[in-house]
């Protein structure tokens, strides 16, 4: 009897020793949390915000699969399946809009993710610290112009008849180019000055990285007689390289996505045909002629698209360096 | 940072759609709303007036306790301080709070409020298109009127009576009305040519007559400097593409066919797309031979209403399309200018120049279901046309009488001239496009733009309708409507077809691309787009209205 009992006890053991273990465990965590609830409810916001202004609103994303109606409201739209997919999917648009969509983005990925990388190198290198800290200023502060600006700026300066650029040109003996007006020259223009703009401010981050790299590398390399070039080689660029490599996936995961606002606005009926990417044809489609449903589909393929492209080169970042997004 | 945004901005812009769409169940209880307002029953005030709830039948003031509605039209903003209006409020008991986006805010705003499902009580002006009539009013956003207008209206009623075709265009298909149409005889142009006469004397030329006269005259403008300032600044032909009034398209009457904003037109009873034939063709080559030798304005595609106007009052235009001459070119300067009669083209046929606006514009004023009181709001409107009431209530738009208007012999209405100093706002004045009711065919003076423009508007309606009258098309597009799946097949086809059409035009003219090498592969894309599907739907759609 006794012993039958100390056997079952013993039986049971393992299992209540389990038991008590998760429950510790959990309990664990409770009292962890709130020792530092302090820090929980700092990133309370956060959440919050992601929440409501990026979680909620994804119900919204039924819109591509109904034939939206705003009198039955959402929920009382008809489902039609994949209809608007495949009307943009069968669109004689929808090849030249995924075509300037990739143009412009690849252009200004490889020309305008290296410039700011360039500027933060070179600014590294300036002996005088006044002088950098000046550079840096002029080069940055475009960024706090607006896009509007920014574009009226440019069509000013670019006019045919009255334009800076094209007075020079006639002053010089040549013949004004209506540059606006040119679809080969839409994404060039779009592209520099975006650099123009966003150059400096994207050097920052960068300027960052490299201030963090331990001056101990540079003395000990030019005591060995390495050259300026030598040390951007072999000390700023590898120290700097997990931020280019983040920033590189992030930017490659939104190829697919232009800025709205500037191609809308640098666009007119003579450029249209280089110029109309999917997030202008989305507002045009959507909000201009009230087709939301269809322009909800549009957004939603490129975003997908965007979402598979992230994964992808994460996926990628990972295997051939150590660094990535997750 | 900045690609990570532009990553999460993508996210942004597609759930935002969503979620401005969010606030849209709910709406069916409007609807309640007003059914219990028209069940109430009617009671005989102290006065001897019938009511029904707040509103009155008849008389005035229209409403026993103060009621305010919200109305939505394009314009510019101010009408508070209009005295009209006030006096009107005055008068009906009803006030009215304005919301008075600028036209180039308004579509989108609309699009929007319909989607939310929060719009104002009256949506009015040249707002509603037919299919969004189409589209709303069998959904129940809009009030059915039939009932309304012969219960409480007079003049509305009245207009309605004396005018059987007013009754037809605004019927729909369900043989309701939801709209209260604009009746008034158009001018029978839109857009007509204006040539420079300081610069066709100073060169020793003549008006063109045919459209080879035209290159010469425009040639000679270009580099005979006939502004005499000693620069290459002229612009010999502008026009706002695809604008309004000041559109191309009479251009292409003189090559056999005009063309329209959607590049649709009825030949015979039969639909036509203008962009799929040769007469199209021949324009677009020549605009292309005036673009190539620097004859037409290098912004013509792209420069706004502003630019275009501040060009126009400089004034660099040699030959301009304007609704009359003074929008773009300024009171002044257009002086300086004659009108251009359409032209001869390379054929030798009398040349054609599209025609107007219908003279029944179906939307001037709808109520929506937001609106509490329809009745009253209805009442109020019904007080403003001005033609055929006679109990001095054109006292309001057009001040007393003897000022701002007076009776002709045979007793009717007849605005007078009354300039309105410059910088300050005109005294009496309508709401741009609304409201107006003017017996069909009958002209009267200054109820067009108000009291302070009847010199122009008598230019355009008397002198320029004249003399354009032997070209206007005759065979205007018909007042059709289409079913909500006809209208939906048709804008999606529609939207690639304007698209690829207005883009593909822009390039020829400019000597982007040959028309001549790609015109097949252009119309193989058009057959490709459904254009034949969109012609049968149109062709069908006519064909039941010239039947009825």
């Amino acid at each position: 009897m006794k012993q039958s009992v100390v056997t079952r006890l013993a039986a049971s053991e393992p299992s209540d020793q389990l038991v008590i273990k998760k429950r510790s465990r959990v309990a664990e965590t409770w009292t962890y949390v709130k020792r530092n609830y302090d820090l929980y409810l700092f990133i309370l916001p956060v959440l919050v915000y992601f929440a409501i202004f990026h979680y909620i609103p994804m119900y919204g994303v039924q819109l591509a699969f109904r034939d939206y109606n705003p009198i039955d409201g959402i929920l009382g739209s008809k489902w039609v399946g994949l209809e608007y997919f495949e009307r943009f999917f069968n669109s004689a648009y929808f090849w030249t809009i995924i075509k300037n969509t990739v143009v412009i983005s690849l252009y200004s990925l490889l020309i305008g993710f290296p410039a700011p990388l360039i500027l933060a190198l070179l600014l590294n290198q300036l002996p005088s610290q006044k002088y950098k800290r000046f550079i840096q200023t002029v080069t940055y502060a475009p960024h706090f112009i607006s896009v509007v600006v920014i574009v009226g700026i440019l069509m000013v300066f670019l006019s045919p008849s009255t334009g800076i650029v094209n007075t020079m040109i006639t002053f010089f003996g040549g013949e004004p180019i209506n540059f606006m007006a040119k679809p080969k020259l839409f994404s060039t223009l779009y592209v520099f000055s975006d650099i123009w703009q966003t150059a400096g401010w994207g050097a920052i981050i960068y300027l960052a990285a490299l201030a963090a790299i331990s001056p101990e590398l540079h003395e000990a390399a030019m005591i060995d007689g390495a050259t300026k070039l030598q040390r951007i080689r072999h000390i700023d660029i590898p120290g700097i390289m997990p931020t280019v490599i983040i920033l590189l996936i992030l930017s490659l995961g939104g190829v697919m996505s232009l800025g709205f606002e500037k191609v809308y606005l640098m666009q007119n009926q003579l450029n249209v045909s280089s110029s109309e990417i999917i997030a202008t044809y989305v507002y045009k489609v959507g909000l201009q002629n009230g087709d939301f449903s269809f322009s909800t589909a549009v957004g939603l393929f490129n975003t997908v698209i965007n979402f598979v492209l992230l994964v992808i080169v994460n996926r990628f970042a990972k295997r051939v360096s150590e660094h990535s997004l997750w | 940072m900045k690609f990570k945004q532009a990553w999460l901005g993508n996210f942004v812009l597609i759930f935002t759609l969503g979620s401005i769409m969010t606030g849209c169940s709910g709406n069916s209880s409007k609807e309640g709303g007003n059914q219990s307002a028209n069940e109430q029953t009617e009671q005989t005030t102290d006065d001897g007036r019938e009511i029904v709830g707040n509103v009155y039948v008849s008389g005035l003031p229209v409403v026993k306790d103060k009621y305010e509605f919200t109305l939505f039209m394009p314009g510019a903003d101010g009408m508070d301080e209009i005295d009209s209006y006030n006096k009107l409020e005055e008068i009906t008991n009803v006030d009215v709070k304005w919301d008075v986006p600028s036209w180039a805010e308004v579509g989108e705003k609309k699009n929007l409020m319909f989607a939310s499902g929060d719009y104002p009580d009256v949506l009015a002006g040249w707002l509603l298109s037919d299919d969004e009539i189409m589209k709303y009013g069998p959904k129940g956003v809009l009030v059915p009127l039939e009932e309304l207008i012969e219960k409480y209206t007079v003049n509305i009623k009245k207009m309605l009576e004396e005018s059987p075709e007013v009754r037809k265009a605004i019927t729909t298909p369900d043989g309701h009305i939801y709209t209260i149409p604009l009746v008034q005889k158009q001018a029978n142009t839109k857009s007509v040519m204006h040539i420079n006469k300081q610069w066709l004397d100073k060169l020793g030329l003549q008006a063109p007559k045919t459209t080879d006269e035209l290159y010469t005259v425009l040639k000679a403008f270009k580099e005979k400097d006939p502004n005499g300032n000693g620069k290459q600044d002229e612009l010999p032909l502008s026009f706002m593409y695809n604008g309004t009034n000041n559109s191309q398209f009479g251009l292409f009457g003189s090559f056999g066919r005009v063309d329209s904003y959607d590049h649709l037109v009825v030949e015979n009873g039969k639909v036509l797309f203008t962009a799929a034939h040769n007469e199209w063709k021949d324009a677009v080559v020549y605009l292309n031979k005036l673009w190539k030798e620097g004859l037409i304005d290098q912004e013509v595609f792209t420069h706004d209403w502003a630019q275009w106007e501040a060009k126009g009052m400089t004034p660099l235009y040699g030959v301009t399309l304007d609704w009359d001459g003074y929008e773009s070119l300024g009171k002044e300067h257009f002086k300086e200018y004659e009108m251009l009669l359409p032209l001869v083209g390379p054929s030798g046929q009398q040349p054609i120049w599209p025609d107007p606006d219908p003279s029944i514009f179906r939307s001037q004023f709808a109520i929506t279901s937001a609106a509490k009181e329809p009745a009253a709001i209805l009442r109020w409107l019904d007080q403003m046309f001005p033609a055929v009431t006679a109990e001095g209530l054109n006292e309001t738009l057009y001040g007393p009488k003897g000022e701002g208007w007076t009776t002709s012999d045979d007793g009717k209405f007849k605005a007078l001239v009354v300039p309105t100093p410059e910088g300050e706002k005109p005294k009496w004045t309508k709401i741009g496009g609304f409201p107006n009711y003017w017996p069909m065919m009958e002209k009267t003076e200054g109820v067009y733009m108000g009291a302070d423009n009847v010199e122009r508007e008598n230019y355009k309606i008397i002198d320029l309708e004249k003399a354009y009258a032997p070209y206007v098309n005759k065979e205007p597009f018909p007042p059709i409507w289409l079913t909500p799946e006809q209208q939906s097949e048709v804008s999606s086809i529609k939207a690639d077809i304007l698209k690829a059409t207005d883009e593909n035009m822009a390039r020829w003219v400019t000597g982007e691309g040959d028309i001549n090498a790609e015109w097949d592969k252009f119309q193989k894309s058009l057959e490709k787009m459904g254009l034949a599907k969109l012609l049968e739907i149109y062709q069908a759609a006519v064909d039941s209205y010239n039947n009825q």
